[in-house]
């Protein structure tokens, strides 16, 4: 039962299909080969990847992305069980088999020259039990995940790649400032975010015809200018919200 | 009857044969080593012309190899069917028949 409109896909922010798939190997080239050559017509340098499976093997993938110039974001979370920082507080929104997840996707990536960093999370603070509740714990995994990575870069001479957080606009400001400041015991800085992602869905006007009309944009520019935060700042999904009457 | 001249081309002759099939192995497994570590040589040198490490500073991001400020502008990879299937079940598995249309066109 194949419906004839159901005949090509193309990336779109669908979230609400879950996001735990890995099409990034062997089996699926005829569909990521046609899209590389999209993502250079569109003249893009990277991608973001939200979910992998480290047990598949990405070589070809990888490769062929390389070749094409292209970048890639990796996230260590997905939307599988315990893939991710849950939405309850502190402990019990850190499975116990995350470190393990984040530790292999660690090893299965970092041989790529075009990983440009890993995500720790996407919106962990979106839907929490209480008030920024498990932000704790989501740090605490960011912590464990460079702490992985240096000790590999000590031991066995592996690239350094950052990893960093993507948060929800939600409290933005308190978000931007905690995950960019080092809230350790002053023995290093590993808790803090090496860059920053920011998920925001902005009002617009589409009558604007110029970059200053557009309000909530100069708005999330003036607010991360203002917050000082000093690690690159990414837009790592985007937007448009309509006024509600 | 065989002669010494006989007997000696039939040794070498043997001798020959014995070392030949070796040697035939040799040479067809050089050519397929050569294939190989060729191909892999090859594909190493197109994985290595673009995008080398980049490098976090500050706010912003550098080109490893060069210095060179490296402004990134991409999307998000999230292939999903565009009509067909609401599916509200995670994780769901696409590699079914059903969607054989939408992947391998």
């Amino acid at each position: 039962m194949i419906d004839s409109h159901f005949c090509c896909y193309y990336f779109r922010g669908d979230l609400v299909l879950g996001n735990s798939q890995d099409f990034y190997t062997e089996e699926f080239r005829a569909n990521w080969e046609r899209d590389i050559a999209h993502f250079q017509s569109l003249g893009i340098n990277a991608i973001r990847l939200y979910a992998v499976d480290p047990g598949l093997n990405h070589d070809a993938f990888m490769c062929a992305l390389k070749a094409a110039g292209m970048y890639v974001l990796v996230g260590l979370a997905a939307d599988c069980e315990n893939c991710a920082i849950q939405w309850q507080d502190p402990p019990l929104c850190y499975p116990t088999t995350l470190k393990k997840r984040g530790e292999y996707i660690i090893q299965q990536f970092a041989k790529y020259d075009n990983v440009l960093g890993f995500s720790a999370g996407n919106e962990a603070s979106l839907n929490v039990e209480s008030y920024l509740g498990n932000l704790p714990s989501q740090k605490k995994f960011l912590r464990d995940m460079r702490a992985y990575i240096q000790q590999c870069v000590t031991s066995s001479g592996m690239r350094h790649i950052p990893v960093g957080v993507v948060m929800a606009d939600h409290e933005r400001g308190v978000q931007a400032r905690y995950y960019a400041c080092n809230s350790g015991n002053g023995e290093d800085d590993l808790d803090t975010a090496e860059f920053l992602g920011i998920n925001a869905y902005l009002h617009c006007d589409g009558s604007a015809t110029t970059i200053d009309q557009l309000i909530g944009y100069n708005m999330l520019l003036q607010d991360f200018l203002s917050y000082g935060v000093e690690i690159p700042v990414m837009w790592t999904e985007f937007g448009k919200l309509f006024f509600r009457r | 009857m065989m002669t010494k001249k006989h007997l000696h081309l039939r040794q070498r002759s043997i001798h020959h044969d014995r070392h030949s099939f070796p040697l035939l192995y040799v040479v067809v497994t050089c050519l397929l080593l050569l294939g190989l570590f060729g191909s892999a040589w090859a594909q190493e040198q197109q994985c290595a012309s673009f995008a080398p490490p980049a490098v976090m500073k500050g706010n912003k991001i550098f080109v490893s190899t060069t210095g060179d400020y490296l402004p990134i502008k991409g999307i998000n990879y999230y292939p999903r069917p565009n009509a067909y299937v609401p599916i509200y079940v995670v994780p769901h598995t696409w590699y079914s028949t059903v969607y054989t249309c939408g992947f391998l066109l």
